[in-house]
């Protein structure tokens, strides 16, 4: 069955290659994807050491942070006295554990509702893009905060709110892809042969959907870790227990601590952006793979 | 096509009709009233319940929804129990400020994005291309409450050139010269839209970049270039304005953007428009409030999405809404 | 730890509902209360040093004072008394009023005011009499049957606000019964006379010793011919709403409102027939200025006077700018550190009261609560964190109100580690678990729920507590893992009928006139820990009891009171703090000491009478000063 469709499909050439072939000729691209690679590993890696030496969330209060000069650490501490350079570890993997998760269950079931919506077309997809274009409407952003000012602030809820709301998009991209995709031939092909709908959509019609939801899930990823960061800044993070680039990034906007005491949200600031900048690098080389149109090729 | 208006407006009634229910079970959910955050002990508890009772705070939650949505659809959103004034009035208020500082925002965002966006796609590849690109990166990733304070304290404190926050002075107000209020109005907008409108331009210049990107490798084009048309011509004639159509579609969703990114915005600069008065009610439990800012956002941003494809039917051609 | 939100700027004294009786003993001002002692720091004077002349009137847009607004809700604009108490409208109330009837050094009515006050105790009567000529900001003279049309808006039973209860005493008057209920359309037992210059009040029962103190019977006037054509136009439900109790209202004070900004400003005018002399500047405005950029704001002149927090505080000891002063005075706010001993039931009458825990907890035990104060490290957070503004308290009685109650050799909770885990060893718990925390007597592990708003400056006490407190053994987790957010915490701590899930949190509000401590008795909603005790109310009810008007016996019961409080440890009281506000070079003759029941507001005061002084403050300058001037 593979080789008698395979003549009809037109499936696209090996997408490893491709992704390598814009690296060659994107500098900035490939710059990024080592810098990340590197930094996520340090960061987890890095967290998992410290978490075992140190207690990184004793308090002792001081009246203002206190500098690296001053205490003989490498990024100071905070008014709290937690010293920052082992805390920016630990809040660096619980963000980005965090925005894995929600780019993750998001896209489970954008995938999920996009492929079908898109597969069956006509009034199935009708009614789904329905509730979904409804679901969009609503002001994701007060819904979350309004929920979050009343539920357990936990890691699963967290994830969950956050996902709630950007499932939307994937769908409605992978319904796109997925519609132009069930015109084609193969697809008719395997219908003929009556394979089962199911089957269809996740062994066939997937892997062809792989180019577009792949460079997708690199950009959501950094849109959530910018969505994460932004609410804890407010102050709708995660517990007071669970640091996160967000709070620490939350005295930034205290004047005082902006002007006079940049090692407490500045190291967390950087990390934040260049993780973005990286990601955002690479999402755009997978885009261009995706869309014949962009390559540098 | 107007059929397919007419159709799509209709379905946003059940569409809002099944929003306003959730919201109100939101807000049902939140536990405590406009009325348990009152500390003050020498209140005592029967006056408390008094008032309660007099708010109709202790019906049952069926009864306070066809309340309610009985009242939205005479167009009243009841009572506000903070404010002490009927939601309207207060919304009213606020909603004219974020329109305006909306407005302003939206203006400064395209006079910034389309002359970035043409540059970054004309040079494709160049230096000013990948600076202009790391600019909306950089946009991207920087969180608007820390770019907010930055310009409050470089601009409005230390050089003292715009005010840190409010509408509009009161002095000025009370000296009664429409023209000066006017002036005044827009002097304390310019900061807070210039914030605005510094994070927003990503999606435009994006849209532009590709745009024109595309367009540069089409078939037309690269007729026209073959056939010996002067590169500038090519960009300006056929390039160009096709590209900034589509841009122009956009900005009704450009605008919706603006109205629920100005939560930050207003918050940092004490701008009382809606985002600010959202967190005032979240904070106060104002429930009228909060429920009836919800359910307005909602039909503005479904009214913008209907009105961006209207707007992107009318003037290209080849979309047309089946 | 969190200061009460909606705070009333005449503070109400704190009257137990029913129990009370009040009677025969030495009748007038003066029940026993000698003056109050301050807490002042040496480092913040209570007013101004400039002596530059000021600014003549007629200067213009020069000579006006703009103060910063720093209060975390806007201002709503409903400046009407009688049916608003939000903190930030309180504020612009204070300034377009005057006090009708002024008070002392001891929080005591005084005859100082606009108007005189006696209470006679044989005819249970209280006689007010009008002692200067004043007049509402339309010119019409301000009269007694303005503070009567105000007893019959807050009487009426359309009424929309909270003030109809037994704090201002009007439910206990003669005929406001028949008048709720439609059969009298006046109250009979307000009596005008001498051409509506002198009230006589009846009332039905007693009056307590605390009708004597400031606060407490209602003394606000409301303008007749100005409101009530209102209620003939919307009716008593209308009256919010509509703009005469609004940005229109009429006061008889200093400033008159000019142009109010919804949620952002206010402009006012001086009003040059005051009765104390017309103010010395052009005009007054009051701003909205967020809390974190407050210094910012000072240091670049935008404001003339603005409240300071503690962490502002730290900012101003890092830059140390040249251009403005801080004056401070005692904060007539308390905070406590509650346990949650019991919970609110009913008594055999279906009164609520409080019913001590039935399921056993831990917290039920006074030792545990001992060693949890005894670990708590007050020293460490008022030093650290309250820049110096905050002392650990030593007593339940707080100097704002109780100042020579207090009893300076009382003992009090030292933050002593090693004393704690005597305290708990010597209970009988010793045995511990795997990780280390002590077992319950019973051998069951022990887990204590700590729930609490977030507030920035005290978010500190939390991890701090929870550390020391693991240093003793005991194991305390965040109720939810986090801060709560206000309605939500209120709702369990307050509004809560259970015990729970709160086990251990801290509560702050204003402080009244009066130290009377009905706040803690049994059946009080808000008696946060839900304690009581055959001691406790022994105590409580000689303090309430007639032979309270017996200064000496009085005294004594506060002593007592003290005491029993130390050794019950229902609650841990935290710190007393200091206000600071941060006034420019520019401003002259402000000071603060207390004048209207420690509202954190500056105003003039001479001779501790209880007057507002805004009309004495002037400005040297043409605009604030710049760091750096």
């Amino acid at each position: 069955m593979q080789s008698l469709e395979s003549g009809f499909s037109e499936k696209p050439k090996s997408l490893l290659k491709l992704f390598f072939y814009e690296l060659k000729h994107d500098i900035l691209a490939s710059v990024s994807l080592v810098m990340l690679i590197a930094i996520f590993l340090t960061i987890f890696i890095g967290a998992f050491i410290v978490e075992s030496l140190f207690d990184v969330m004793w308090v002792t209060p001081r009246p203002l942070p206190v500098s690296p000069a001053n205490s003989g650490t490498l990024l100071g501490l905070d008014s709290l006295g937690r010293n920052q350079f082992h805390l920016i570890f630990v809040a660096a993997r619980n963000s980005l554990l965090i925005s894995f998760g929600v780019t993750f269950f998001s896209f489970i079931f954008g995938i999920v509702i996009g492929v079908i919506s898109g597969f069956y077309g006509g009034k199935t997809d009708n009614i789904i893009m329905r509730i979904v274009d409804t679901w969009n409407m609503v002001p994701f952003l007060m819904v979350v905060i309004a929920l979050l000012s009343v539920l357990s602030r936990t890691v699963p809820v967290f994830i969950a709110l956050l996902t709630a709301f950007s499932w939307v998009g994937r769908a409605r991209l992978l319904r796109a892809s997925a519609l132009s995709q069930s015109q084609m031939d193969y697809i008719s092909a395997s219908k003929t042969l009556g394979t089962p709908n199911i089957v269809i959509m996740f062994r066939e019609m997937l892997p062809n959907l792989v180019d577009v939801t792949v460079a997708n899930f690199v950009l959501t990823l950094a849109a959530s870790i910018g969505i994460e960061t932004g609410l804890s800044l407010l102050g709708f993070g995660l517990g007071w227990d669970f640091p996160s680039l967000g709070t620490m990034m939350q005295n930034a906007i205290n004047p005082m601590y902006l002007q006079h005491f940049p090692w407490v949200w500045a190291p967390a600031l950087v990390l934040v952006c260049t993780i973005m900048l990286c990601v955002n690098f690479v999402g755009n080389a997978l885009q261009r793979v995706a869309d014949p149109k962009q390559r540098y090729a | 096509m107007w059929k397919t208006v007419l159709r799509r407006i209709l379905i946003l009634i059940p569409q809002l009709i099944v929003i306003s229910f959730g919201v109100f079970l939101l807000s049902h959910l939140m536990p405590g009233d406009a009325l348990s955050g009152r500390i003050d002990p020498s209140l005592d508890a029967a006056a408390i319940e008094a008032q309660r009772e007099r708010l109709g705070l202790n019906n049952p939650w069926y009864v306070r929804y066809i309340d309610w949505f009985g009242g939205m659809l005479t167009g009243d959103f009841g009572q506000s129990f903070i404010h002490r004034r009927p939601v309207t009035e207060i919304i009213g208020e606020r909603a004219v400020n974020t329109f305006w500082l909306a407005i302003v925002t939206l203006i400064l965002t395209y006079l910034i994005a389309i002359p970035l966006g043409v540059l970054a796609g004309r040079y494709k590849g160049a230096v000013l291309d990948k600076s202009i690109l790391i600019y909306t990166f950089i946009a991207l990733s920087l969180p608007t409450l820390v770019l907010s304070i930055l310009m409050i304290l470089l601009f409005a404190f230390n050089l003292g050139w715009f005010p840190s926050g409010g509408s509009v002075s009161a002095l000025i107000i009370s000296e009664g010269n429409t023209l000066v209020i006017l002036m005044n109005r827009i002097y304390h907008m310019i900061l807070p839209a210039v914030t605005g409108a510094l994070l927003g331009t990503i999606g435009i210049i994006f849209m532009l970049r590709a745009n024109i990107i595309d367009r540069t490798y089409s078939e037309y084009v690269l007729m026209a270039r073959s056939k010996g048309v002067p590169s500038k011509v090519i960009f300006n004639k056929h390039i160009l304005r096709n590209s900034l159509i589509p841009a122009a579609s956009g900005f009704s969703l450009v605008l919706v953007f603006q109205l629920t990114g100005a939560l930050f915005i207003e918050m940092m600069f004490q701008y009382p428009g809606m985002g600010q008065l959202f967190f005032s009610s979240i904070l106060m439990r104002d429930s009228a409030v909060i429920n009836a800012l919800i359910i307005i956002f909602s039909v503005i941003a479904a009214g913008g999405m209907l009105l961006s494809d209207i707007i992107l039917t009318i003037v290209d051609p080849r979309i047309r809404i089946k | 730890m969190k200061k009460s939100r909606n705070v009333r700027i005449l503070a109400m004294s704190l009257v137990a509902v029913l129990t009370f009786t009040a009677c025969a003993g030495p009748g007038g001002a003066g029940g026993g209360a000698a003056p109050v002692q301050h807490i002042t720091s040496d480092e913040f004077p209570a007013y101004t040093t400039n002596d530059a002349p000021v600014l003549p009137r007629g200067t213009g847009s020069d000579n006006i004072l703009r103060f910063g607004n720093a209060t975390a809700s806007t201002f709503s604009g409903l400046f009407l008394a009688t049916h608003s108490d939000d903190a930030a409208d309180g504020f612009v109330r204070e300034v377009i009023t005057s006090p009708f009837v002024a008070w002392d050094a001891a929080n005591l009515w005084t005859n100082s005011g606009i108007a005189s006050f006696e209470y006679d105790r044989d005819a249970n009567v209280v006689i007010m009499e009008m002692q200067h000529d004043v007049y509402w900001h339309d010119g019409v003279p301000l009269t007694m049957d303005d503070l009567v049309f105000a007893y019959e808006l807050i009487a009426h039973p359309d009424f929309t606000g909270v003030r109809f209860s037994d704090e201002t005493f009007i439910p206990n008057v003669v005929g406001v019964d028949a008048y709720r209920a439609g059969t009298a359309n006046y109250i009979s037992g307000m009596v005008l006379s001498n051409n509506n210059r002198t009230l006589r009040i009846y009332y039905v029962e007693p009056l307590p010793p605390s009708a004597l103190f400031a606060g407490s019977v209602w003394v606000n006037p409301v303008a007749r011919h100005h409101l009530e054509p209102v209620i003939a136009e919307v009716g008593h439900e209308g009256i919010e709403g509509h703009a005469r109790a609004r940005d229109q209202l009429l006061g008889f004070g200093p400033f008159i409102i000019d142009t109010v900004v919804p949620g952002e400003s206010v402009f006012l005018l001086p009003n040059d027939n005051y009765y104390r002399g017309a103010p010395l500047v052009d005009g007054m405005l009051i701003e909205n200025v967020p809390f974190a950029l407050v210094p910012a704001a000072m240091r670049s002149g935008a404001h003339d006077v603005v409240h300071y927090q503690a962490a502002n505080l730290a900012e101003y000891n890092l830059m140390n700018p040249s251009n403005y002063q801080l004056i401070g005075w005692a904060a007539a706010s308390t905070t406590f550190l509650n346990f949650r001993i019991g919970r609110r039931g009913v008594d055999a009458n279906g009164d609520p009261i409080a019913v001590p825990r039935a399921d056993g907890h831990p917290i039920t035990n006074v030792a545990i609560r001992r060693a949890l104060a005894h670990a708590s490290d007050r020293q460490t957070v008022s030093d650290v964190v309250g820049q110096g503004l905050w002392t650990p308290a030593p007593s339940v009685l707080h100097p704002f109100n109780a100042g020579n109650f207090i009893n300076p050799d009382a003992e009090s909770f030292t933050f002593d580690l090693a004393l704690a885990n005597q305290i708990l060893d010597e209970a009988g718990f010793t045995e511990r678990d795997a990780e280390g925390y002590r077992l319950n007597l019973d051998g069951t592990p022990m887990t204590f729920t700590y729930g609490q708003h977030s507030n920035p400056t005290h978010d500190v006490w939390v991890p701090l507590n929870i550390q020391n407190w693991r240093q003793i053994g005991l194991r305390v987790v965040m109720y939810q893992g986090d801060f709560l957010e206000w309605n939500f915490f209120t709702d369990i701590v307050v509004h809560g009928e259970d015990y729970g899930p709160i086990d251990i949190f801290a509560m702050g509000w204003s402080l009244g006139a009066n130290p009377n401590p009905t706040l803690w008795a049994a059946n009080a909603l808000f008696n946060m820990p839900r304690h009581t005790s055959p001691a406790f109310e022994q105590v409580l009810g000689d303090i309430m009891s007639q032979e309270a008007w017996d200064p000496d016996f009085l005294a004594d019961a506060y002593r007592r009171w003290e005491q029993v409080f130390y050794e019950e440890v229902p609650a841990l009281p935290l710190t007393w703090n200091l206000d600071i506000v941060a006034v420019n070079n520019r401003v002259a003759n402000l000071s603060r000491v207390r004048t209207d029941n420690g509202h954190n507001i500056p105003g003039n005061m001479t001779a501790n009478n209880g007057f507002s002084g805004w009309h004495l403050m002037g400005l040297t300058a043409p605009a604030p000063y710049v760091d750096g001037q």
